[in-house]
């Protein structure tokens, strides 16, 4: 029997009925303290990818100076966009991206922001899979995929990926709450594990007791400024643009506006630096040591368990886990909206499946540098627009929140300028990791400029 | 109860630092090193499991 098709308004309405619990601005008795602010953050940025970003560090040839100095940029621009971006919009508001885009763009503008979000956790979660099974394939002598493979490099690799991946699945399905705390608690373990892994092969290197030539030696054996073959080489300017974007859905994209709504003012923006410089400096550069310590082979599994034994293996394991885990039940969640009533396990297994088999292509993390980029690039043009609609309208006369004054299922000018900034990005002749600032100023610019000529018209 | 088992969990994660520190400056060689930050990582696990497991008091 087939199921009678859902009206655009329909879905709207169901995809708010979704985030109902939310929509209401936060109370200030629900505020939370800045050192609570502290915790949280500082856990939210420890995940398996950080196995592999700092390793690709080094395999991109980039010097000890550059990568330094660029990581310090790159985190404090990431902290202050935190900071004078999305805390100040969130804290005024204290809405969640979902209900204030709705105000500006319509329910249409949201569910497709919503859905396409989804898409890109499916990918992510892929990753994470993917990291856990090099960690797991080792007990079982399984060789991961070396670092040109776009295919799957063996059937035992598939079989093992399938299984992690139901296995995350089934787990996402049974226990999101459990496996969600059990996260937030194992995070500082595996930023332990990071920190002891580095240690402990910093000797293997050649690095005195007393740290007296830890700079001769990072130069000379880890960020050497030789690529590994088949490997773009990185500078400076890559690595403080690739930290800055690193969560740039999230900052600039204004997605935490969830998170700081719960903020007691904007300053608490800057407490972004808790979660910066442990997990995207310190943590990065010691999967960087670890990577240099295996010759510079691409297998998270087996670098933190060179550098921390079986410690190791389980860290990447369980930090691959804890970070697919609620992305799948994310995905879930978004895509039931568009489904013909079915229950969120039978979604979240279809969602499962399909990451699974994303997760047993190790491009997906091969080429996860590219991935990140590509993901804050896609999304930065809505965290454009929502700020010109707070900051920037009033002050030109032009009023604020078109659709939900005019009951506009979607906002026409909102996706123009979304698909235009994108197109533009695409075109434009630079390298993937500069394209998305000149892209956010053209977003900015240009919906303002049609916002205005609309006002005009009428 | 929570109190104790905090800081016995912070005690074990303590562990898994020390032994790593050992190991760098020679006082602990790689398969003595491996072997402590497993346990320290064994018991921060069961301690904090139940930890996190433990009913609220109510």
């Amino acid at each position: 029997m087939s199921q009678p098709e859902l009206s655009a308004e329909q879905l709207a309405a169901r995809m708010d009925k979704l985030y109902e619990f939310d929509r209401e601005p936060v109370d200030e008795s629900r505020l939370q303290s800045n050192a609570s602010f502290a915790g949280l953050l500082a856990g939210e940025h420890v995940a398996a990818t950080e196995f592999v970003i700092g390793a690709f560090f080094v395999l991109h040839g980039v010097t000890a100076a550059d990568l330094f100095g660029g990581l310090i940029l790159g985190n404090v621009l990431a902290v202050l966009s935190w900071a004078f971006l999305c805390a100040p919009i969130a804290v005024q508001t204290r809405l969640t991206l979902y209900w204030y885009l709705r105000r500006i763009a319509g329910p249409g503008v949201t569910m497709i922001y919503n859905i396409g979000n989804a898409f890109l956790f499916c990918i992510l979660a892929g990753a994470m899979i993917s990291v856990s099974s090099t960690a797991l394939g080792l007990a079982f002598d399984i060789p991961s995929p070396r670092l040109s493979d776009i295919y799957p490099n063996s059937v035992a690799w598939v079989l093992l990926t399938f299984a992690i991946g139901m296995a995350f699945t089934l787990v996402a399905i049974l226990g999101f709450e459990k496996v969600s705390k059990f996260a937030e608690l194992c995070s500082p373990w595996i930023f332990l594990v990071f920190i002891a892994g580095a240690l402990a092969l910093l000797p293997r290197l050649g690095v005195a007791p007393d740290f007296s030539n830890f700079w001769e030696v990072a130069n000379q054996k880890i960020w050497t400024g030789r690529p590994s073959p088949g490997q773009e080489q990185f500078h400076f300017w890559h690595i403080a643009f690739f930290a800055w974007f690193a969560n740039l859905a999230m900052h600039v994209g204004l997605s935490d506006m969830a998170l700081f709504r719960y903020a007691k003012n904007w300053k608490t923006g800057f407490y972004s630096a808790f979660g910066m410089f442990p997990g995207h400096f310190l943590a990065w550069i010691c999967s960087g040591i670890m990577v240099a310590a295996v010759d510079r082979e691409m297998n998270p599994g087996l670098m933190a368990f060179t550098a921390a034994g079986v410690a190791g293996a389980v860290a990447v394991f369980v930090a691959g886990w804890t970070t697919a885990n609620p992305t799948l039940y994310r995905v879930g969640l978004a895509l039931q909206v568009v489904t013909p009533n079915w229950p969120r396990w039978r979604i979240t297994l279809i969602a499962g499946i399909a990451t699974t088999i994303v997760a047993c292509f190790p491009v997906v993390f091969l080429k996860l540098l590219d991935y990140v980029a590509l993901y804050g690039l896609l999304l930065m043009p809505i965290g454009a627009i929502v700020l010109a609609e707070h900051w920037i309208l009033l002050r030109l006369g032009i009023p604020q929140f078109e659709a939900e004054r005019q009951g506009k299922q979607i906002s026409w000018v909102v996706l123009l300028v979304w698909i235009g900034t994108l197109l533009f990005c695409f075109a434009l002749p630079t390298h993937l990791y500069f394209r998305w600032l000149p892209g956010y100023f053209v977003a900015l610019g240009a919906y303002v400029l049609l916002r205005k000529a609309r006002v005009r018209l009428a | 109860m929570r109190t104790i088992l905090w800081i016995l969990s912070i005690a074990a994660l303590g562990g898994c630092l020390v032994s790593a520190i050992m190991a760098f400056t020679g006082a602990l060689d790689d398969a003595a090193y491996k072997t402590a930050l497993l346990v320290c990582s064994l018991l921060w696990f069961t301690i904090s499991s139940v930890r996190i497991y433990l009913p609220a008091r109510g």
